[in-house]
């Protein structure tokens, strides 16, 4: 068979490639939106446990607990603590379980039912969402219990 | 497009991704051939290209203009997305696994995606030698498929695929002498 001059079908017309395109092009945004919502609040929980479990002081945990101490006297940037270490992360739990769970109601059986997909990247920052969420939730219970106590 | 617009492009959509629409729109078509061309399936195809464009986009912030075309850059990150489903024979797409589920129901894609794969499955049916060499194809090592498929199925020099599979002319012909003997071989013995 003479392969320089085999018969080549033409390239296919393609109508899906319109329908992926906008997934595609912003899918770096995505990636790294889902990282940093649970980086940055990662990233401050490891130093503050550094200084004080391991007795690591870095001067970036002292420089940062002095910032947050500044902001929670302004009106505005006082919420800066809450988004940071409670909706940022929530948001990452949100995005990552709408990636992993879907959902679909039978209508003949009168069934709901739920799949759970294994995307192991997807579950790792869920989870890290959620730890940094009970971790601060725990650290306003124990602070709002010892200001209430009687010194 | 010539290769000023491209590096144009591709300089804008180093700091925004979306920019590289038009690198997307212009070679999608040329990756998904190359793709069906090599595996003769419609939906791994489908899956490779997608993801060849997926990765595109995630290495732009690295990427360096070297004065070649992005078409020879796409070809050899299709290259290697083929390397792994060969090597693993299973491949999962990184964009329609991160697809919601519901959009990939979506009654009008799935349309898309059948109409697509018969009018294929149709041209395969008229170009039947073609058939033939490509089920052969898939017989031999890997490293002989990328050589004559670049080199018979998308008409690319030595030079070229010496350039897209990063490997030196005299490589890239020894690969297909030898590539094109076990398929003549192969194609005798049918």
């Amino acid at each position: 068979m003479d392969l320089e001059h085999l018969n080549i079908p033409p390239a296919p017309e393609i109508r899906h490639q319109e329908l992926i395109r906008q997934p595609i092009l912003h899918a770096g945004r995505s990636a790294a939106l889902g990282f940093w919502l649970v980086a940055t609040p990662a990233f401050f929980l490891a130093c503050v446990l550094m200084k004080y479990y391991f007795r690591w002081n870095l001067g970036i945990v002292d420089a940062f607990e002095s910032l947050l101490a500044r902001l929670d006297q302004h009106p505005v940037l006082f919420w800066l603590q809450p988004i940071l270490f409670l909706l940022a992360p929530l948001a990452a739990v949100v995005v990552n379980l709408l990636a992993l769970v879907h959902v679909q109601y039978d209508r003949q059986r009168r069934e709901l039912n739920i799949n759970l997909k294994l995307k192991w990247w997807n579950l790792l920052l869920a989870a890290a969402g959620l730890a940094i969420i009970a971790i601060f939730t725990l650290y306003l219970l124990t602070d709002a219990i010892l200001e209430g106590q009687p010194h | 497009m010539t290769l000023a617009d491209e590096q144009r492009i591709l300089e804008r959509a180093r700091n925004d991704p979306a920019q590289f629409g038009p690198l997307y729109d212009a070679y999608y078509p040329l990756i998904f051939g190359y793709v069906y061309r090599r595996t003769g399936d419609y939906h791994r195809a489908r899956d490779i290209s997608a993801d060849t464009f997926l990765k595109a986009v995630l290495k732009l912030p690295g990427f360096e203009w070297r004065g070649v075309s992005v078409a020879a850059w796409l070809l050899r990150i299709a290259t290697n997305e083929l390397r792994m489903f060969y090597r693993r024979r299973t491949y999962e797409s990184a964009v329609f696994g991160q697809l919601p589920e519901p959009y990939i129901r979506e009654r009008q894609l799935q349309q898309i995606f059948e109409q697509e794969q018969a009018e294929l499955e149709r041209q395969r049916v008229q170009y039947q030698d073609f058939a033939r060499v490509q089920a052969v194809l898939q017989q031999l090592p890997v490293k002989y498929q990328e050589v004559i498929a670049l080199r018979y199925f998308e008409q690319k020099s030595v030079l070229e695929i010496a350039g897209i599979l990063q490997k030196s002319d005299g490589t890239v012909k020894s690969l297909l002498s030898r590539g094109v003997a076990k398929m003549a071989a192969l194609l005798v013995g049918r």
